[in-house]
């Protein structure tokens, strides 16, 4: 851009405007004169618009406008005239481009330094679906769609909250990308807050085309593959974190909201939780850590007690298991190992194939490959049975974050567990357990608050305790210091 | 990356609770039971009701300037000259022990686990997983901790219960069937044991609001140790009676094997145990030491000590030229008497006194 | 954490990769190459021992080998184990010798029971056992079993009911009523080392059919008969001097018990059935020194017809009385037997010092010979506390 600001010549300003948006075929550029014979241009994208806003409502107001003779009251006249357009007016070339590329319409009028801006974005987006990574059955079935404002809108009209604070900013140098923070004041930590914002600020990206682009920004420096902020599509959950004291952030584009900060804990508690009797989801909860803890250690603890220590095992399920090795000629270890990436392979297939096929391959997976490894002698009928039970398990956990660990860590146990048995198994147990501890999310420690020892704020960890406890939760994370240290 | 927080008083205090509990559990009441017999229930009690003022004297040497580290504080009570070849010594004093741990643990893990397995992948596996949780600090450890402790209770409850199926109480007395010198010789190696709560010295700085008022932290962590340590002699005498249970060297471990056909793999989850709770004494024995020397030789990152430590630690572990005999002396004699007569019991005292001199001076300036 | 620098992260790695490949498995058994130790026996021969095991292999453990008694003539069906014997001058040399035998590793963590000859235990068993206590295998609660004649005969026992005499054992442990308890190592090792270092171990005999026919099979009879002075078989109890030392061990449970009814009742013999604990038995101090003093209250009811017992407290106290005489008969004649045996199985010496530890030190020197002269004192207390459902028998008349 040659000039900074606009200039009182609409002839300038036109010029300048062709020249900055020179190629872009999509922007119109509408003539109009004033009723006090003034000119000026309405400049629109006539794919983000709605025309008929336009067509019924700017422009024959635009026509009718009375205009005083001094261009100095203009502003004020023009904001009386025209009620559907903001108070503030823009001067700057780069808040003005940034206004266009919104959907918004320009006017520029001969004589006058600033433009106005009218809201006349209509961008076709997907309406406000169910959530498809997180279905339930008992609850809201609202998700985030792409559109920034209509998911802003679902959650102030579950929050009526006037403390429920909304800041926007872009970020992507190419994509001006809109990021929306939202945190409940008073509740959020002072501390944490500071510290999100700051590392929004320190986002130095060209394209933000999912929130998925921040995570790497917003999760502490570490190479781990724990997921140290939450994706959510569901409203209620967005709402629920903020009630919690966590932040929220929305991208324009993206369906996923991020939470942060989180810990470990997060990824076990389903909505469902919260939708049903306590009694039930009290039972339900501890099933879905029992399913995690199997879908990491089963393959590994089966290579163990097949292959280093069977003196684990009763006789008779010792004898059947020898039984049923008889005939496979190929060690445990390649046996598990082989049968757990095929899994994965299926897993990945089945993700990227169109859904009319996809649940095919279960079937080709489950019923023709897993038979026919059996009746080839190539894998024993345990083993397949152990690899499914991981494969159910592994999908039984809530996250889909969490889920990838679980399959990552499955790999890394049953390698250490062939090398040293029960010995490596409890090294690398140690190791992943070691590494949760270190972890910190927001200066926020990853296994908090079990890791503590605040007994009270354990209602909602192992089980869900009724609601007359929950009120009584005033912090839902501990109220921990973030050391300057920490900072990236 | 930064400066780590602080651990609370609670934390700390089940920090220690492991850190004496891991190893001790397993081997300490071989020794009371060599030693006193049917009385060695006893020698536990005693070893519990002695350790207490020396606990009491590590606590006041921690907390009369708790966020100085332990060199500093030695170089206010007994004055530069002394103050660091004290502060280094104390420091070798528990990585020389650590290699003690990382040895016995390793043949231990051979023989129970992975007979055909050579000692030094082994003793490397420990090695690494210690390295890295020193690598880690103590924060990291106490939230470990807090997952590991409720596993060792839960485990001991059941062979508790277990045992209890078919015990033989008449095994418990006469306690002092042997004399009462036998039984006080029983209970050394256990205060030893309770006494290398004597960490506390260099843990101070990473305990939050630790204060002269913060006693309780470290008596509650030896009295629970010592009830522990009661708590599982007496199981050793019941299940095996006092002569039977002499020839084992980990009597709590043979408990686990003797349930029988029901119950298959007790001694597995033992042995788990064990192996979770002694990394993290191998751990904060790295961590603080190594810490410690930083401090002393001005290293810029100590941690970059820590990676040639350990490998020296296993080598000095692998290298021992200790028979089965010379390593059961070694538990049961010299090595109590070592940590006993100097960085557990006599330097202690001595340093109580020179505390006592450095109040009074602290008072008389005013 | 820190972070790592790129040498120090492949640094790391490398030591981590080197742990991983340096391992090689050593400590790693595939089940298709090994043989599972079931069980074992030890006979001596000679001067030297001769210990057979008990094997399985996966291919018979699937019940492959099945399919060839099809066409066999015989109507016994195919084993499904294999045996090695192995001999030596020492149990370790004998193991050795049948391990380098086997074309395979021998796994032995489920070895469930060692049978030792007779002739093997009367020259003393610790030998044998310390091997097994050794071990790293938890065979803490192996069974122990003394056969009357060779050891091997219990491996090859032709039962179809008991398809391994494993097995077979376990089933007959497990069914409570007439079960017994069978002695482990652990218990072996609690009894030898204790202060009277005697005690009863299992002991077991086959019964062979009288006619050999397609559906008769060789019985495995075991009974808590076999007497040990230290790890030394001395001598075995009578059956029915077994089924009281069983009192001792294993409480009364619904224990069927035959008595000699008084005079005035129609029938000579009845059977009852015990229910209550074990009896106590003591050294106490008395007047006259030390006596053996056995007590004990329990339960009974009446199992067969019982028409002619009355509700009426003459016959029901006779019947308690009956039942305190025999039973303390029976009782007197086993503890009778151990004095004679000098062996304190009971262990009464053990509860003596802890009891009364100076009278302990006084007698300790020569405790076999001195239970052997302790004056007997037994008080029984039994309790006829119901007769089932009905307070008396259908078809009862007045006289």
């Amino acid at each position: 851009m040659s000039a900074q600001t606009l200039s009182r010549s609409l002839v300038e300003n036109l010029a300048e405007l062709r020249t900055i948006l020179q190629g872009c075929d999509d922007f119109k550029y509408r003539p109009f004169t004033t009723a006090t014979d003034i000119e000026g241009y309405l400049i629109y994208s006539h794919f983000l618009v709605d025309s008929q806003f336009i067509s019924q409502t700017i422009l024959p107001n635009l026509f009718n406008l009375q205009l005083p003779s001094s261009s100095e009251l203009w502003p004020k006249t023009i904001s009386r005239q025209l009620p559907f357009l903001p108070e503030s007016s823009y001067t700057h070339w780069e808040d003005i481009l940034l206004q266009l590329l919104d959907g918004n319409s320009l006017i520029l009028l001969e004589g006058l330094g600033e433009a106005f801006v009218a809201e006349t974005a209509e961008i076709e987006a997907r309406p406000i679906a169910k959530p498809e990574t997180e279905p339930i059955i008992r609850g809201p079935s609202e998700a985030f769609a792409e559109k920034l404002s209509p998911n802003l809108a679902i959650i102030r009209s579950r929050l009526k909250n006037p403390q429920l604070k909304i800041n926007q900013i872009l970020l992507g140098q190419e994509s001006h990308t809109t990021v929306a923070l939202l945190y409940l004041n008073g509740v959020i930590q002072s501390e944490v807050l500071a510290e999100v914002r700051r590392r929004l600020n320190t986002i130095h990206l060209d394209n933000v085309q999912d929130s998925g682009f921040l995570i790497e920004f917003l999760s502490e420096d570490t190479l781990s593959p724990f997921p140290l902020v939450q994706s959510t599509e569901r409203s209620d959950k967005a709402v629920a974190a903020l009630i919690e004291g966590r932040a929220v952030i929305l991208v324009e584009g993206s369906p996923f909201a991020i939470l942060l900060p989180t810990i470990f804990w997060h990824y076990f508690q389903a909505s469902d939780d919260y939708f049903q009797n306590y009694l039930i989801a009290s039972f339900i909860r501890p099933l879905r850590y029992l399913a995690y803890l199997f879908a990491v250690s089963l393959p590994s603890l089966y290579v163990v007690v097949t292959v280093f220590h069977p003196q684990l095992l009763p006789l008779r399920f010792l004898l059947s298991l020898t039984a049923a090795r008889e005939r496979v000629p190929i060690s445990t270890f390649f046996e598990i190992l082989g049968m757990l990436f095929v899994l994965d392979i299926f897993h990945e297939a089945s993700l990227r194939l169109p859904q009319i096929i996809g649940p095919s391959i279960g079937i080709v997976g489950a019923l023709i490959m897993g038979e026919a490894a059996v009746t080839a002698g190539i894998v024993s009928p345990l083993v397949v049975i152990i690899v499914a039970l991981t494969a159910v398990t592994t999908f039984s956990i809530p996250s889909e974050d969490l889920r990838g660990t679980a399959r990552m860590f499955s790999y890394f146990l049953v390698l250490l567990s062939s090398f040293l048995g029960l010995y490596g198994f409890l090294l690398g147990a140690l190791t992943i357990l070691l590494h949760l501890s270190s972890l910190e999310s927001v200066g926020v420690p990853y296994l908090s608050p079990v890791s503590s020892f605040h007994w009270k704020e354990w209602t909602d960890v192992f089980i869900r305790a009724p609601w007359s406890n929950l009120r009584k939760k005033t912090k839902r994370l501990p109220s921990e210091q973030i050391p300057s240290g920490r900072k990236k | 990356m930064g400066q780590p927080l602080k651990i609370s008083a609670q934390q700390a205090s089940a920090l220690l609770v492991t850190l004496i509990l891991s190893t001790g559990v397993l081997a300490a009441p071989s020794f009371a039971i060599i030693s006193s017999g049917r009385g060695a229930w006893l020698s536990m009690l005693i070893a519990a009701l002695v350790a207490v003022p020396l606990i009491l004297a590590y606590s006041k040497l921690a907390t009369f300037a708790p966020t100085l580290f332990l060199t500093e504080r030695l170089i206010l009570l007994v004055g530069p000259l002394l103050g660091r070849p004290l502060s280094l010594g104390f420091s070798l004093f528990f990585l020389f022990s650590s290699s003690a741990v990382i040895c016995i643990g390793g043949t231990l893990i051979q023989i129970i686990f992975l007979q055909e397995t050579p000692l030094e992948v082994i003793i490397a596996g420990l090695a690494l997983i210690s390295l890295y949780g020193a690598w880690l600090g103590p924060q990291t450890l106490a939230r470990l901790n807090t997952l590991y402790l409720p596993f060792l209770s839960l485990t001991f409850l059941a062979l508790f219960v277990g045992t209890l199926s078919n015990p033989h109480w008449i095994y418990l007395w006469p306690p002092l069937d042997l004399g009462l010198p036998a039984v006080i010789a029983g209970s050394i190696p256990t205060i030893a044991w309770i006494c290398e709560l004597s960490l506390i010295l260099f843990m101070s700085p990473d305990i939050s609001n630790f204060d002269t008022k913060s006693w309780r932290v470290l008596l509650s962590a030896g009295l629970i140790s010592g009830g522990f340590f009661i708590l599982i002699t007496i199981l050793a005498l019941v299940a095996f009676g006092p002569v039977l249970a002499m020839y084992y060297n980990f009597p709590v471990l043979q408990l686990g094997r003797k349930f029988g056909t029901n119950i298959r793999g007790f001694d597995a989850l033992i042995l788990t145990v064990w192996v979770v709770g002694a990394f993290q004494k191998t751990a904060l024995w790295l961590h603080y030491p190594i810490k410690e020397i930083g401090y002393i030789f001005r290293l810029q990152n100590h941690k970059a000590l820590l990676p040639p430590m350990i490998i020296l630690v296993s080598i000095i572990a692998l290298g021992a030229p200790f028979n089965i005999i010379e390593w059961q002396t070694f538990n049961k004699t010299i090595w109590p008497s070592l940590a006993l007569g100097t960085f557990e019991g006599v330097i202690p005292c001595g340093l109580i006194l020179a505390w006592l001199r450095y109040s009074q001076r602290t008072k008389a300036g005013r | 954490m820190l972070p790592l620098r790129i040498q120090t992260a492949s640094f790391l790695l490398l030591t981590l990769l080197c742990l991983i490949i340096l391992p090689g498995c050593w400590s790693a058994h595939e089940f298709n190459n090994e043989f599972i130790l079931l069980a074992e026996s030890i006979d001596t021969v000679g001067d030297q021992i001769s210990v057979t095991s008990q094997l399985l292999s996966t291919e018979q453990s699937n019940g492959s080998g099945n399919s060839k008694s099809q066409n066999s003539t015989q109507a016994q069906p195919q084993a499904q184990f294999f045996l090695i014997t192995g001999k030596g001058k020492s149990i370790a040399e004998a193991v050795s010798d049948y391990r380098s035998k086997a074309p395979r590793y021998i796994y032995g963590g489920h070895l469930e029971v060692l049978f030792i000859s007779e002739d093997a235990a009367k020259a003393g068993i610790m030998p044998y056992l310390d091997f097994f206590t050794r071990h790293y295998w938890s065979l803490d609660s192996v069974w122990l079993v003394i056969t009357h004649g060779p050891a091997r005969d219990m491996l090859t026992l032709n039962n179809p009911m008991m398809k391994y005499v494993t097995i077979g054992l376990e089933e007959y442990v497990q069914k409570g009523e007439r079960g017994i308890e069978i002695t482990t190592l652990s218990d072996f090792l609690l009894n030898y080392h204790s202060d009277s270092g005697t005690q009863i171990l299992t002991s077991s005999a086959i019964v062979y059919p009288k006619r050999s026919k397609m559906n008769d099979m060789e019985q495995l009879k075991i009974s808590n008969t076999a007497l040990f002075c230290r790890d030394r078989l001395i001598s075995f109890l009578s059956p029915e001097e077994g089924a009281y030392y069983n009192y001792f061990v294993q409480d009364f449970r619904n224990t069927a018990f035959p008595i000699q009814t008084p005079p005035f009742f129609p029938q000579e013999k009845l059977t009852v059935n015990l229910n209550g604990k074990s009896p106590t038995i003591e050294a106490i101090p008395t007047e006259q020194g030390l006596t053996l003093s056995v007590k004990d209250t329990f339960d009974f009811e009446v199992t067969e017809d019982t028409s002619f017992v009355k509700a009426d407290e003459k016959y029901i106290s006779a019947l308690e009385e009956s039942v305190n005489e025999n039973f303390s008969d029976q009782l007197r004649e086993l503890i009778r037997h151990t004095q004679e045996e000098k062996s304190d199985v009971f262990n009464v010496a053990d509860r003596l010092h802890t009891m009364h530890s100076e009278l302990w030190n006084e007698v300790k020197a020569n405790w076999p010979e001195e239970y052997s002269k302790l004056p007997l004192q037994i008080e029984i207390n039994a309790r006829y506390r119901h007769s089932r459902t009905m307070t008396s028998g259908q078809g009862y008349k007045e006289e």
